[in-house]
């Protein structure tokens, strides 16, 4: 059927009408020094300044400890994207650090509770330096590279240009982590976990409980997998194994084997050699070796006294936990949890059975504190947060109906807390670095400001009395200091905030204290002795006593209403909860802990003159060069420039990459170009060129005899002859983090030249000059437990309207993709069901008209998605497009099989990870409106993966796979698959 | 070691004594040396036990708590900064961020949208403006049901938008009307509301004769006569007004004639034929209708005779009319005769301005328009007239300045305002007592003389805002009323971090 030119060109229109004007971004301001570009939205202004000292301050430190200065401005980016602090740092391919300026997540004392700027930057600073400090060669290469090299998958020579620019890119998470926390615990005069008591609770516990310490290859393949601490394991175990060298070697042992000086060995673990003397596995058997033997004399002296007896109720650890509320009418504990093997979810737990009922999926859940939770018992309604690494949603549960709906979107309140007396929730709002205690009253659908805290105090872990009157909590400072306070809560709401403080703990974090059920008492824990033990606070004198002894940790405790508390005992498989007795023993001692930390500050007090200097005293403004506002695309650069190798039909080409970007990478440009000596080609054939270049959500792209570096291995080729042009714009209609969206993407572009198919190599055509255009709306779901190595629930669909128009035709299709997965109660094994269908207007036969399909589509050596199977155009066992038609419909289902992670296998450079395997069949109908029926096809298959990790940063993805195709009329037909992804 | 010196100073103090080393016995020497043993091993106990190591001078880190039975753990730590420390700018405006009013504003996209522009923006920042956000009177107004259906309301929007408005507006006669006591009375009054939504008076109004008499110097001094006033209200008149013969008697040409004639101006002023006009038996002559019947009374003959009333003798157009049907009709009705006899008539028809109306042009092309007849028969008319504030109001300064306004009559005659006067949420409005007090509030006036306001009310996305659910919430809110007083307020909206705090939160 003909379409008009008319038609086609108000489709076009409709189309491009989409293209609504993009709002322009919001304005960023900068403000630089010698070696600092700040970047920070106006609203962060106020902590401007006091970054730009914090920097200063940091950086002057680590200067004078490791000779080092910035190779160029350090980009600084403040935001407040997320409700709890975090950052990012890296070097390549320039220096920049990202930083979210909201108050930390003080849960078990996992994280300092120091000022969280000055602490960013002490802590983030070691990350650039460790891979911006460059030895000789590696400034040679950047010199003749033009820059630190990015690593990337389009050009895999690039991992080894990386290497060559910046060789300490090639290093495990806990030695970037390590040295880390090593120098931000002595910057900041002892704030930081190489004197947490968490980590010693950790290396206390497996060593308490007979369990493995990780060695060097399975910390990364298993630990960082199965732990229910995931990635967060890397910090536990590269600061302790720094502590134990500094205390072992000097802490200036640390700085020799990090900074990458002239003279040094470019593979960390080489230089590790050089600087101690011995090889890094043999020095970390070494390290656990020392460490069981500490923690035994730290399990000694805690059970020289009696330890506190405590019945489980639960058959199994629950992972990470959330606070916890008892209902005494129901015999049930109502919390959320998180371990490997399901998503986070909100649970019963029955304390009589001890059997756990799970009641919601919590949507991004935070690592170790799940969500925040708040409990009505009265009308048997649980208040929780989800979306808890950006911006927290509040919603509600009936415990009884199941249902649940959402209450205030983007809320950022968490540390809930329900007043029974007049039913009002209360929790703490972060918002642009403050924390505000706000109250929300029934139906929960607004909140209102009480008091906000000025920048520096936080609150966290509230609780209510319950008669009303009052609200105990956390207070944490600027100065790292942290107290148990309590507030009158009728003068707070009339505007006086006094807060008196029952106890300060002397610095050791109380956490998670509530009232008791008459409200007399506050029970909580702190690590006072260095464990964390339970405590309690009488209301009415303030008197503080301690009602524990354990040798592992004793964690919020919820009073029950037969006297007894429920705690959570920390485990190395995650928190467990156990009942105690609220009764103080007779005679109770508690005996304190050593600390690693102390033990290094006592043995090389050097350390204790890594106090960085106060950023108080450093005044920014005589150090400011300019300020302003940061225009995106101002300041683009060349980053880099290198040779590449591509594939070009069956000829290889040589050439140069060209790659530009501003100081935020919001905006690249990326140029390669190449040239084919093969003789066998036409001589317009011999030179390859492609253009990228992004700006926010724009893409333009341009190609002449397209290349690319993977048609070298194998039969998927991506390289085409002829020339073409595109545009694309991409836009997030849905933004919900951390795992739901609603993308839109138009793309539009013009072909010349060409003899086939842009997206179907095997597909030949008559005329080469055509133009596509195409719309297209993607939305994911898609969520995934703890430890898993693919999603295992959710959905995902598409819809993609397009045409192309060819020598006066116009050819419109239609297409759409549905994907639905269910978790299966194995541990990581889901079932997925994903089906497509699709139609095309024009001539049957004619290749503008047709979908195509067929094949793994994988080649030997690849780039893309290593199962690529699931793909709608994908179908194993059959020739790549060999399966054709104007009208399609397609389902395939899959099982996706248990993973099954190694412990070790392999050596620290390169190791295997994990192996999963899938199973699936499909059945796929084409030209559906053909007189004589559809034609029928069918495939079932089988892909392993093996995950593999070469030099600690790059992952590989080997797949295996079989698949075997059937159609009427014909013999079945089979296919193997072998590739490497990079 | 206060012990050690003790002993010290009392060996000396021994030595001293004497003047010479006091040699004590042996057994007194080993007391004394046992005694300070036992005090030095006191100390060290005392020290080891309770003291060692040193406390730090930054922090905690003896090894002895005060939670009893619980050891503390060393953990020597050195905090790194106080409060002081952290150097920030204005963080002062960071805490009003956090309030759930600018929050709610912020994620509003309506107001998102107007603050982009730059109209609104500044308005915002108006402290003028943040002052009559926080009037509670603004507030009710813009709570109110009436002023909920205006804002949506194109005739109001057009009104707004409208030329005559805007000169209006800068009017100090306007302001000035709207701020006097006769319009508040009459604002509230249903006889004006009915006159407004009257037909005949929206022909009337873009009549140029009626615009013309009520510009008038005549009609400046009659409507403040007593006498007109009294006339007006007059039973008689009210009879009269209605009469058909009366109508057409003002419409005769005959009549034209007379009333311009200066001999009958002079006998309507004379004194004796006041008297005649009281006259009983003279009333009767009249109603035979004749010029011969009127002179058979010896005191009209008497008038007649004087040179001053000669020419109406021999006056065609008096005989005309004497002969008319109207007056006809006219000299027989019970009405006209307690006009003639009424005092308001004796005090008129000696009045100049009323000679002058009646010769009036505007007046003469008026009396034979039906618009101005249904007006003048129309029962709110019949209200008004009596009206004391409609006296008032005609009397008024501004109203005087306002008529002759070519802005009033624009928006007299504007087709938005002829919808609107008939708009019943526009008659609450204007019967709201909280638009009472903010009409004679300066704030309001300055805002409606604004620059920037006259943009912003044309602006879409201020009616948008308007329109806006959450708004309508917040405005009424007194929490954000106060917030609008705020100080600092004004000078958040101004900011361009709220701007930008808008613009990151899309």
């Amino acid at each position: 059927m003909k379409i008009t030119v008319r038609a086609a060109r108000l489709a076009a229109a409709l189309l491009v009408s989409g293209l609504a004007a993009g709002r322009l971004p919001a304005q960023v301001q900068k403000l630089e020094t010698d070696d600092l570009r700040l970047l920070y939205f106006p609203a962060e202004s106020f902590l401007a300044g006091h970054a730009v000292s914090s920097f200063v301050s940091a950086l002057r430190m680590h200067g004078r400890l490791f000779r080092y200065r910035p190779s160029e401005k350090v980009t600084v980016l403040l935001h407040d994207f997320s409700d709890y602090s975090n950052a990012a740092a890296g070097a390549v391919p320039q220096n920049t650090i990202i930083a979210g300026i909201a108050p930390a997540s003080y849960v078990f004392e996992t994280m300092p509770a120091a000022e969280r700027v000055n602490a960013i930057m002490q802590h983030e600073l070691v990350h650039v330096l460790t891979s911006d400090k460059a030895a000789r060669s590696d400034r040679l290469f950047r010199s003749l590279f033009f820059g630190k090299v990015t690593p990337s998958e389009d050009n895999p020579l690039t991992m080894a240009y990386g290497y060559l620019t910046t060789p300490r890119l090639y290093t495990p998470r806990w030695f970037m982590e390590g040295i880390a926390v090593f120098m931000e615990t002595w910057l900041s005069g002892g704030y930081g976990r190489l004197l947490g008591c968490y980590d010693e609770m950790v290396f206390r516990t497996l060593v308490g409980e007979g369990s493995r310490i990780y060695d060097l290859v399975a910390l990364e393949s298993a630990g960082t997998r199965r732990d229910f601490q995931v990635g967060a394991i890397s910090y536990l175990y590269g600061t302790r194994f720094f502590g134990y060298l500094g205390l072992q070697y000097g802490p200036e042992s640390l700085i020799r084997w990090v900074s990458r000086d002239d003279g040094s060995r470019a593979y960390f673990a080489s230089q590790f050699r050089k600087v101690f003397g011995r090889p890094l596995g043999r020095a970390w058997a070494e390290w656990i070796a020392w460490e069981r033997e500490f923690q035994e004399a730290n399990l000694a002296a805690v059970r020289s006294s009696p330890l506190t007896p405590f019945r489980d109720v639960s058959k199994r650890a629950l992972g990470s936990v959330s606070p916890a509320f008892y209902d005494a009418r129901r015999r049930q504990v109502f919390l959320g949890v998180n371990y490997p093997g399901q998503a986070a979810h909100l649970a019963a737990l029955d304390l009589d059975t001890g059997s756990l009922r799970k009641l919601r999926d919590v949507k991004g859940p935070a690592l170790y504190s799940v969500c925040s939770l708040a409990y009505d018992e009265e009308g048997g309604v649980l208040f929780y947060t989800t979306d808890n690494n950006a911006w927290r949603d509040l919603r509600r549960l009936d415990v009884d109906s199941g249902r649940s709906r959402r209450l205030i979107r983007d809320g950022r309140i968490g540390d809930l807390a329900f007043n029974r007396a007049d039913r009002s929730l209360w929790g703490v709002r972060h918002y642009n670095g403050i924390s505000t205690i706000v109250r929300i009253m029934p139906p929960y659908r607004e909140w209102k400001q009480v008091y906000s805290w000025p920048y520096g105090k936080d609150l966290y872990d509230i609780s209510i009395s319950p008669d009303g009157r009052w609200l105990a909590a956390a207070l944490t400072e600027v100065s790292g200091r942290q107290s148990l306070v309590r507030i009158d809560l009728n003068r707070l709401l009339a505007g006086e905030e006094a807060h008196q403080t029952l106890s300060d703990f002397e610095n050791s974090s109380p956490a998670g204290f509530v009232f008791s059920r008459d409200g007399r008492w506050l029970y909580g824990s702190s690590y006072y002795s260095g464990v964390a033990n339970i405590y309690r606070c009488d209301m009415g004198s303030g008197r503080v006593e301690a009602l524990t002894n354990t040798d592992g940790g004793f964690f919020r405790p919820v009073p029950l209403d037969d006297g007894s508390l429920l705690v959570f005992r920390y485990t190395a498989e995650g928190f467990r909860p156990a009942v105690i007795s609220a009764n103080r023993p007779k005679g109770l001692q508690v005996r304190a802990i050593a600390m690693l930390g102390q033990k290094l500050g006592e043995a090389h007090p050097q350390v204790r003159g890594w106090l960085a200097e106060n950023p108080g005293l450093i005044d920014p403004r005589p150090l400011t060069r300019s300020s302003g506002r940061y225009r995106l695309g101002s300041q683009m650069g060349l980053k880099s420039l290198y040779p590449v190798l591509e594939g070009y039909k069956d000829s290889p080409a040589v050439g140069l990459h060209l790659h530009l970007a501003d100081k935020i990478s919001l905006e690249r440009v990326d140029l390669t170009a190449s040239y084919s000596p093969d003789n066998g080609l036409l001589a317009g054939e011999r030179l390859h060129l492609r253009l990228r270049a992004a700006l926010r959500n724009w893409e333009l792209a341009a190609t002449h005899n397209a290349a690319d570096f993977y048609d070298l291995f194998g039969p998927t080729k991506a390289s085409r002859k002829g020339q073409s042009l595109s545009l694309q714009y991409s836009r997030n209609l849905i933004y919900d983090e951390p795992n739901r969206f609603l993308d839109y993407n138009l793309h539009g572009a013009a072909y010349f030249n060409m003899e086939r198919l842009p997206d179907y190599q095997n597909v030949g055509i008559e005329h080469g000059r055509f133009f596509t255009l195409d719309a297209r709306l993607d939305y994911k779901y898609l969520r995934r437990s703890l430890a898993a190595v693919e999603d295992e629930k959710g959905v995902q669909y598409r819809l993609a309207l397009g045409g192309a128009y060819v020598n006066q035709r116009v050819y419109p299709r239609l297409y759409g993709c549905l994907d639905l997965g269910s978790a299966l109660p194995l541990r990581h094994s889901s079932l997925w069901l994903r089906g497509a269908a699709g139609a095309a207007l024009g001539d049957r036969g004619d290749p503008f008209a047709s979908f195509y399909f067929g094949g793994f589509g994988n080649n030997w050596v690849d780039r893309q998605a290593s199962k690529r199977y699931r793909e709608w155009q994908g179908f194993p066992g059959l020739e790549l497009n060999e399966a054709a038609g104007r009208r399609f419909a397609k389902l395939t289902l899959e099982w996706n099989l248990p993973p099954l992670f190694f412990r070790r296998l392999g050596f620290p450079f390169f190791y295997a990870n994990w192996v999963s395997p899938s199973l699936f069949a499909g059945g796929l109908l084409t030209d559906l409106d053909r007189q004589s029926g559809p034609r029928r096809w069918g495939d079932v298959g089988l892909q392993v993966d093996v995950r593999l990790i070469a030099l600690s940063h790059h992952q590989l993805t080997l797949s295996l796979g079989y698949a075997r195709a059937f159609a009427p009329g014909r013999d079945p037909t089979g296919e193997w698959m072998v590739s490497l992804k990079i | 070691m206060t012990i050690g010196r003790d002993l010290k100073r009392y060996y000396e103090a021994k030595i001293n004594q004497g003047g010479e080393v006091q040699t004590m016995d042996r057994r007194q020497k080993r007391l004394m040396w046992g005694v300070a043993g036992l005090a030095l091993a006191v100390c060290v106990i005392g020290y080891f036990a309770f003291f060692y190591p040193w406390p730090s001078s930054t922090d905690n880190s003896a090894t002895v708590g005060t939670i009893g039975g619980v050891e503390k753990v060393n953990r020597q730590r050195v905090e790194p900064l106080a409060e002081q420390d952290v150097v920030l700018g204005d963080d002062q405006l960071q805490q009003l961020l956090q309030n759930e009013q600018i929050q709610g504003l912020i994620a509003n996209k309506a107001f998102k949208r107007a603050m982009q522009d730059k109209a609104f923006a500044g308005l915002m920042a108006d402290r003028r403006f943040n002052r009559l956000m926080a009037d509670r009177r603004f507030a009710d107004v813009l709570a109110s049901k009436a002023w909920a259906g205006l804002r949506t309301n194109p005739d109001f929007a057009a009104l707004l938008a409208s030329k005559a408005w805007a000169g209006l507006r800068t009017n100090p006669d306007f302001a000035a009307l709207l701020a006097s006591k006769a319009w508040a009375g009459l604002r509230t009054n249903p006889d004006f509301a009915a006159l407004m939504a009257d037909k005949a008076w929206a022909g009337l109004r873009t009549n140029p004769d009626f615009a013309a008499l009520l510009a008038s110097k005549a009609w400046a001094g009659l409507r403040t006569n007593p006498d007109f006033s009294a006339l007006l209200a007059s039973k008689a008149w009210a009879g009269l007004r209605t009469n058909p013969d009366f109508a057409a008697l003002l419409a005769d040409k005959a009549w034209a004639g007379v009333r311009t004639n200066p001999d009958f101006a002079a006998l309507m002023a004379d004194r004796r034929f006041a008297d005649l006009m009281a006259d009983k038996a003279f009333a009767g002559r009249l109603e035979k209708g004749s010029f011969e019947a009127l002179m058979a009374d010896k005191a009209f003959a008497g008038l007649m005779a004087e040179k001053a009333y000669a020419g109406l003798r021999t006056n065609p157009d008096f005989a005309a009319l004497l002969a008319s049907k109207a007056w006809a009709g006219v000299r027989t009705n019970p009405d006209f005769a307690a006009l003639l006899a009424s005092k308001a008539w004796a005090g008129l028809r000696t009045n100049p301005d009323f000679a002058a109306l009646l010769a009036d042009k505007a007046w003469a092309g008026l009396r034979t328009n039906p618009d101005f007849a249904a007006l003048m028969a129309d029962k709110a008319w019949a209200g008004l007239r009596t009206n004391p504030d409609f006296a008032a109001l005609m009397a008024d300064k501004a109203w005087i300045g306002l008529r002759t306004n070519p802005d009033f009559s624009a928006l007299l005659a504007d087709k938005a305002w002829a919808g609107l006067r008939t708009n019943p949420d526009f008659a609450a409005l204007m019967a709201d007592k909280a638009w009472a007090g903010l009409r004679t509030n300066p704030d309001f006036a300055a805002l409606l003389a604004d620059k920037a306001w006259a943009g912003v009310r044309t602006n879409p996305d201020f009616a948008a805002l308007l329109a806006d659910k959450a708004w309508a919430g917040l405005r009424t809110n007194p929490n954000f009323a106060a917030l609008m007083a705020d100080k600092s307020f004004a000078g958040l909206m101004a900011s361009k971090m709220f701007q930008e705090a808008l613009a990151a939160s899309e």
